[in-house]
């Protein structure tokens, strides 16, 4: 067992490398400057370029050269994979000054962003995760099993009536809503152009600074409601579905028969026999959520105005900021990677068929 | 299969009369397929919504334009332009003729590299082209003077030619004063004043809207046409000329896609061959040339929505729906309601200016419920025709985007499953560590890089979700590979000494493909939510073309809900349809579901 452990973690290292070295290959793939782009010369500014051309590449040459870009791709890739700072103020090996060593994902450094130069990306990525991005997930994948396997379990049992077929039509239905509309429609009508009941911006009213302990937890609570609800209805009706399928296979199974012909009450031959058996497989989707629910995070944070982790990659792109984008993908990645290993091991201790070599 | 069809056409021992035994068919894979998705309500639901949805996306020319589809009208301002210039024209070239060769070239401009007859042409083709855009508006009564004046002109362009200088002065002369008659004898008449003289013009009748179709767009309206009335037409062809022989039925399926595809092609290939550039009224500001007077309009037959697609109205910017009393706007281009009623400052008693609406010919009434149904955008443009036009766009990626994931998904993973081993390897680590990578900040981290100039938005999301999303189908082919690269036809077909491709392609393909295209229906929703994620965001279409996110992109702002309500529910709705029709699609060509 701990042997199988062992081995699944040491093959996500190589995993891992693979992953860093194709976020670093779209990045290069993407048939534009990442230079120009950072600069705000790619779309729109030709017309700058013929006035003070020489400026202009002056310039593009200096942001290559600060930020690595004119390096060779396996020598940035070391740069980003770290721990040896690859930039002109880097270690020796690679023809720095030596002022600053080390950086990079190893070295728990993810440089300093482009627009503010005195602040560090690493900082603020912890704080919008712990303060935001986290909690949101948390709570959401928290609400989405609570529901989703009652749901699916009473769906199961009334296989082919009426309520089944309008439920799963139902959860179908949801499962079709596209995130950042379900985000705008539910601020139209919770908003004050609708009925006006909740805020539908930010984490806290204006005053936060001014509330009482409870005053404040309850405004956060009511902040709360819209984005925990937009982010877990697209994974409750996934999940509710699977539990369902899964449910309705293993009632079929000879052992729930057995169950019922030895006389147990329903109650126990779903709850005790079925109910286990049926939830290994939804537990472990837990990691296929994870993505959906951290790629959901930039939409959602974007439409409710929350400063987290995914409203802090927009604003990266939008200005190009080259450290806030790979870092927040490489985060991202190594979190799903991170559900996958965890989901393969809960799985194995679970389920005692699947053979450990 | 075997079993299914025994099942369908059992020996009939007994069977009533010997003369008409009852014909044994059997059902194939695509006839049972069909048969299950045929059972499906929902599915057939799902489909019909998206064959409007597609209906409304191809015809949203014909649906909403600022063309006519037919105008009868009189350009006095064109043939105006014709007129005036035609004297100095001819003037032109009376000139010209009297000049030699020589001293045309030594007193050429710098710059002109014409020759002395390459100017010759240039001066007849001057003439020619006034004098017939003045002959068309003319009745037939009129020519003669004009093509008196063309031969003149020709005649002497002839002795020029020949070098024979004072003929060519002579007959020069002869052809100004002609066009002096002509200037002064065929001007346009003035329908308000009739005694002063002038020619009256006839009406001409154009169709603008059809000169502005292209090709493709021919193409694909010829084959929707075709594809949303198949079961009209199909009845008729299985019933009458095939009477409905089920063998026969079977045998015409490729004939009748190819006929289908053929006549699409062949329409537009005569479209691009057939339609001729021009037309006065081609240009976007007709509607407002009726309604300023220069055009006298007898008849137009305008399309359901009178609106182009760019076509901009300033005062009308963020109207709500029209059918709303909130929208309701003064004469003078006050809002009458709500919150955009302007007030005057208190203190420097100033009130804002207004801005008149302007009805353009064609148009709803200011206040008519039909003026703006679905509101209007930043820039006064009509959200209902902008909606319609952007569908154009979204629909379009999401079906090539999924095209392509299909094709890549296929070919990676039939490789892995045909030939295993390392390469198996190598595809199966590059999969698993794409799907370790969230997806949709990888697209829109590609897409933020991507320089809209070097390749054109469209086609540049259309690649990024193709060549990001294509694991998921890659996964699925080489399962199914794995688990059909030992069945015994395709051991045969290695046996026979066909190559990989061909075993890959004409012989497991076929059978691995089912599921591929499963995940192909899902692709296409997941093309269309992604698309119009990134465009919402900012990162996807940006103006001047439209997809249905962009459009949600145009304001945030809840006042302005129908920006948001609108779009977004088209988007959902085709999620949905695409989800069931993948759905409905897997439990028909899956066959543990068939058991059940």
């Amino acid at each position: 067992m701990l042997n199988y452990i062992l081995r699944r973690v040491l093959w996500a290292i190589p995993t891992l490398l693979g992953i860093l070295f194709m976020i670093l290959v779209c990045m290069h793939a993407a048939p534009g400057d990442p230079a120009a782009m950072a600069l705000g010369l790619g779309a729109g500014g030709g017309g700058e370029v013929s006035e003070k051309g020489a400026n202009i590449e002056a310039k593009i040459e200096e942001f290559r050269k600060e930020h690595a870009l004119d390096r060779n791709f396996f020598v940035q890739y070391l740069g980003y994979l770290g721990p040896f700072n690859v930039r002109p103020d880097g270690h020796e090996w690679f023809g720095g000054t030596g002022e600053d060593r080390w950086s990079g994902l190893l070295a728990l450094d993810f440089g300093e962003e482009l627009v503010n130069k005195n602040k560090s990306v690493g900082k603020e990525l912890k704080r919008r995760l712990i303060s935001v991005t986290i909690p949101l997930a948390l709570i959401s994948t928290f609400l989405t099993y609570l529901l989703a396997i009652p749901i699916g379990i009473y769906s199961a049992n009334r296989r082919g009536t009426r309520i089944d077929k309008s439920m799963t039509l139902g959860l179908f239905v949801l499962y079709s809503i596209p995130v950042f509309w379900a985000g705008l429609m539910l601020q139209l009508f919770f908003g004050a152009e609708g009925v006006n009941v909740l805020p539908v911006m930010g984490m806290h009213g204006a005053d936060a600074e001014q509330m009482g302990v409870f005053e404040w937890l309850w405004d956060s609570a009511k902040h709360m409601v819209l984005p925990v609800a937009v982010t877990t209805y697209g994974s409750l009706a996934y999940i509710s579905r699977q539990m369902r399928t899964g449910m309705i296979e293993v009632i079929h199974q000879d052992y729930i028969r057995t169950a019922r012909a030895k006389g147990l009450s329903e109650r126990t031959v779903i709850l005790k026999h079925a109910l286990r058996n049926s939830l290994i497989p939804v537990i472990t989707l837990f990691a296929s959520i994870l993505p959906i629910l951290i790629g959901g995070s930039i939409v959602i944070e974007y439409v409710f105005d929350l400063p987290g982790m995914g409203e802090y990659m927009y604003k990266g792109l939008l200005s190009r900021d080259y450290n806030v984008i790979m870092s927040v993908m490489a985060l991202t990645s190594v979190m799903t990677l991170a559900g996958i290993l965890l989901s393969d091991i809960a799985y194995a201790l679970v389920d005692p068929r699947i053979s450990y070599s | 299969m075997t079993q299914t069809a025994m099942k369908a056409a059992p020996p009939a021992p007994n069977a009533p009369t010997a003369s008409a035994p009852a014909k044994a068919y059997s059902k194939d894979y695509w006839d049972l397929v069909f048969e299950q998705l045929g059972r499906n309500r929902l599915f057939k639901l799902a489909m019909a919504v998206l064959a409007l949805l597609y209906a409304s996306a191809i015809y949203a020319p014909l649906i909403a334009n600022d063309q006519p589809f037919m105008i009868e009208a009189v350009n006095r301002s064109e043939y105006g332009d014709a007129h005036r210039t035609l004297y100095p024209s001819v003037l032109g070239t009376s000139s010209l003729v009297k000049k030699t060769s020589e001293e045309y070239l030594s007193k050429r401009t710098e710059g002109s590299t014409q020759t002395f007859a390459q100017a010759l042409d240039s001066e007849r083709t001057g003439v020619v082209t006034r004098v017939t855009a003045m002959k068309a508006w003319l009745p037939e009564a009129d020519h003669a003077t004009l093509d008196e004046l063309v031969t003149k002109v020709d005649r002497a362009l002839a002795a020029a030619r020949a070098g024979d200088i004072p003929r060519a002065t002579e007959l020069g002369g002869e052809a100004k004063e002609l066009a002096k008659t002509v200037r002064n004898e065929y001007k346009p008449a003035d329908p308000e004043q009739l005694d002063a003289g002038g020619k009256t013009l006839r009406p001409l009748t154009r169709y603008p809207l059809f000169d502005t179709l292209t090709w493709a767009e021919v193409l694909f309206m010829v084959l929707w046409a075709l594809v949303l009335t198949w079961p009209l037409w199909n009845a008729l062809v299985n019933k009458v000329l095939l009477a409905g022989d089920r063998a026969r039925v079977r045998r015409a399926r490729k004939p009748k896609f190819f006929g289908v595809v053929g006549i699409a092609v062949l329409s537009a290939v005569l479209w691009g061959t057939l339609s001729e550039d021009g037309g006065a009224n081609k240009s976007a500001s007709f509607k407002a040339e009726i309604t300023a007077g220069q055009i006298d309009v007898a008849k137009t037959v305008m399309p359901l929505i009178p609106y182009g697609f760019a076509e901009t109205n300033g005062a009308e910017n963020f109207r709500p729906p029209t059918w709303r009393p909130i929208a309701e706007i003064s004469e003078e281009g006050y809002y009458v309601r709500g919150a955009r009623v302007p007030v005057k400052d208190p203190v420097t008693d100033y009130m804002p200016p207004a801005k008149p609406v302007e009805v353009l010919h064609g148009e709803p009434d200011r206040n008519a419920a039909t003026r703006h149904i679905l509101g209007t955008d930043k820039v006064g443009r009509d959200f209902l025709t902008r909606v319609l036009w952007g569908g154009r766009v979204s629909l379009t990626v999401g079906l090539l985007s999924a095209a392509l994931l299909l094709i890549i998904g296929t070919v990676i993973g039939s490789m892995a499953g045909y030939f295993g081993g390392w390469v198996d390897l190598v595809i199966s680590r590059i999969i698993e560590v794409f799907l370790c990578i969230p997806a949709f900040p990888l697209i829109l981290m590609v897409a933020a890089f991507i320089d809209p100039n070097v390749i054109s938005p469209i086609y540049s999301i259309v690649i990024i979700i193709a060549l990001i999303r294509w694991t998921g189908v890659a996964r699925l082919v080489r399962a199914e590979f794995l688990r059909l690269r030992e069945a015994e036809f395709a051991v045969a077909a290695k046996a026979l000494g066909f190559s990989p491709v061909r075993t890959i392609f004409r012989h497991i393909l076929p059978n691995a493909f089912a599921p591929a295209l499963v995940a192909g229906a899902f692709a296409v929703a997941s093309g269309i939510l992604t698309e119009s994620t990134m465009s919402f965001l900012g990162f996807g279409i940006s103006p001047p073309i439209a997809s249905w996110g962009s459009l949600i992109n145009e304001s945030k702002a809840p006042e302005h809900w129908w920006v948001q309500v609108f779009p977004g529910f088209l988007i959902f709705i085709t999620i949905t349809c695409y989800n069931q029709v993948g759905d409905a699609f897997r439990d028909a060509v899956d066959p543990k579901m068939k058991k059940n």
